[in-house]
């Protein structure tokens, strides 16, 4: 064990039920075409796979297009339609580096073929925004014994 | 509560794992090109367990001043995407280092393949004529091979103290080698060897510095392939040392892990390919670098 390392270097133990298998996964989310001005969407959904349930485990973002750079707000929701948030939280306030993602704790389970909720809205009345949105977690596959 | 040995990650049964970087130079990949299942080969001798992948931003578009930035994806080892779909580098000073958690396992001989798109790689160049470049664009995927084996133990009782290696030099040598002025590929490698020679030594990373002390790294001045105590390589290929210097500003998390022992009477051997032009105004550039870790001092009855 090196102490200088971060955990996931060193290494992380398997965690989780032995009947089931965690596999590194990210699900992403494209604000295709790019959000117009002050404009909002609601109810966007990111389907997930039927092979396995989600784990959502971080968030982070990021805007790769250096004309689109508006300012947005984003509120999440579960498979349920439960709201993350009381309001839309402002981009600031969430990681835009993959390095050191947002951490959501406790993580949170999607069932296979559900979906991530969000709403999001570009703030900004004087810049369009192109957003790219990572779920970083595992996918859960069940150990056929 | 959770304890420290608890976090402590525990090698399968049967196994033993050695830091190890495997190194993606795409100074052949075309700029403005989108590349698919580009694979980089697993050696023959041992699994190998990724954990970290830094550099995106070296070689997909991704400076400031790009319009649009480029994408990388992931496959695992049957190829599969470990993403719906792919993910932007980014733009500016960001620093892309991703995380692989849990850990992917890719088995020996087979290899890690991922998509690129829109590839526009860093370059160097003079700041006047005859106006050279170099390229400087690399994917690190750090982890460890995986050996079947069992752990050597150590055969004394000891414990930990901190202890540094510090070696100072100039990179005097350019990037190229000329022929009439003009450049004739790469210039050699020169080789440095620190000898281990008080007590056996865990390396657990590398401080560059430079003169002025503080200033901290250029961007990558050069190539580092490090060795072990037995002369096995613990990069594919030299690396940039931005993407391993535990101080980099353009990288985090860069640490050896698991650390690599030198037992006392070896030596830390590494070699050094310059990225620098002798008409760089930096040039030569002095560093100064510590190789940080521990000792392991003999408690007990001491050796044997």
């Amino acid at each position: 064990m090196n102490p200088f390392a971060p955990q996931a270097v060193n290494g992380i133990n398997p965690t989780g039920d032995a009947d089931y298998v965690d596999v590194d996964f990210t699900y992403v989310y494209d604000t295709v075409p790019p959000l117009a001005l002050l404009e909002v969407r609601r109810d966007q959904t990111v389907p997930l796979n039927n092979d396995a349930d989600f784990v959502l485990r971080a968030i982070h973002w990021t805007q790769p297009d250096v004309a689109m750079l508006g300012i947005f707000r984003v509120r999440f929701s579960d498979s349920q339609g439960y709201y993350l948030s009381n309001a839309l939280i402002l981009e600031g306030n969430i990681s835009n580096q993959p390095y050191a993602p947002t951490p959501v704790m406790p993580e949170i389970v999607f069932p296979r073929g559900g979906a991530i909720g969000l709403d999001i809205q570009n703030t900004d009345p004087a810049n369009p925004s192109l957003v790219q949105i990572c779920f970083r977690g595992v996918k859960r596959y069940r150990i056929t014994k | 509560m959770i304890r420290r040995a608890d976090l402590d990650y525990r090698t399968p049964a049967g196994y033993v794992d050695d830091f190890f970087a495997y190194v993606y130079d795409a100074d052949n990949l075309p700029d403005l090109g989108n590349y698919r299942d580009v694979p980089v080969t697993i050696e023959a001798d041992s699994d190998f367990v990724l954990r970290k992948i830094d550099g995106m931003g070296t070689v997909l578009a991704a400076a400031p001043g790009t319009v649009r930035a480029g994408q990388f994806l992931l496959k695992d080892a049957n190829g599969g995407r470990v993403s719906e779909s792919e993910r932007y580098a980014q733009i500016g000073p960001g620093i892309d280092t991703t995380a692989i958690v849990p850990e992917r396992t890719y088995p020996r001989q087979g290899a890690i393949r991922f998509d690129l798109l829109n590839v526009q790689k860093q370059l160097y160049f003079t700041p006047g004529p005859p106006f050279l470049t170099v390229p400087a664009a690399q994917f690190i995927f750090t982890g460890v091979k995986r050996y079947a084996g069992s752990e050597k133990q150590s055969t004394y009782k000891y414990r930990l103290l901190p202890y540094s290696y510090t070696i100072r030099f100039f990179i005097d040598w350019d990037v190229y080698a000329y022929i009439a002025g003009v450049p004739a590929g790469r210039s050699p490698a020169q080789q440095f060897y620190i000898p281990v020679n008080d007590l056996d030594f865990e390396l657990w990373g590398l401080v560059d510095e430079g003169a002025p002390i503080g200033a901290g790294p250029p961007a990558s001045h050069a190539k580092l392939q490090l060795y072990d105590s037995a002369r096995r390589q613990r990069f594919s290929n030299p690396v940039l040392v931005d993407y391993f210097a535990y101080n980099s500003p353009l990288s985090v998390g860069n640490a050896i892990a698991p650390p690599i022992l030198y037992p006392v009477g070896s030596q830390i051997k590494f070699d050094l390919y310059s990225m620098m032009f002798t008409t760089e105004p930096a040039f030569p550039l002095e560093r100064e670098w510590t190789f940080f870790g521990a000792q392991r001092v003999p408690i007990g009855n001491g050796r044997g």
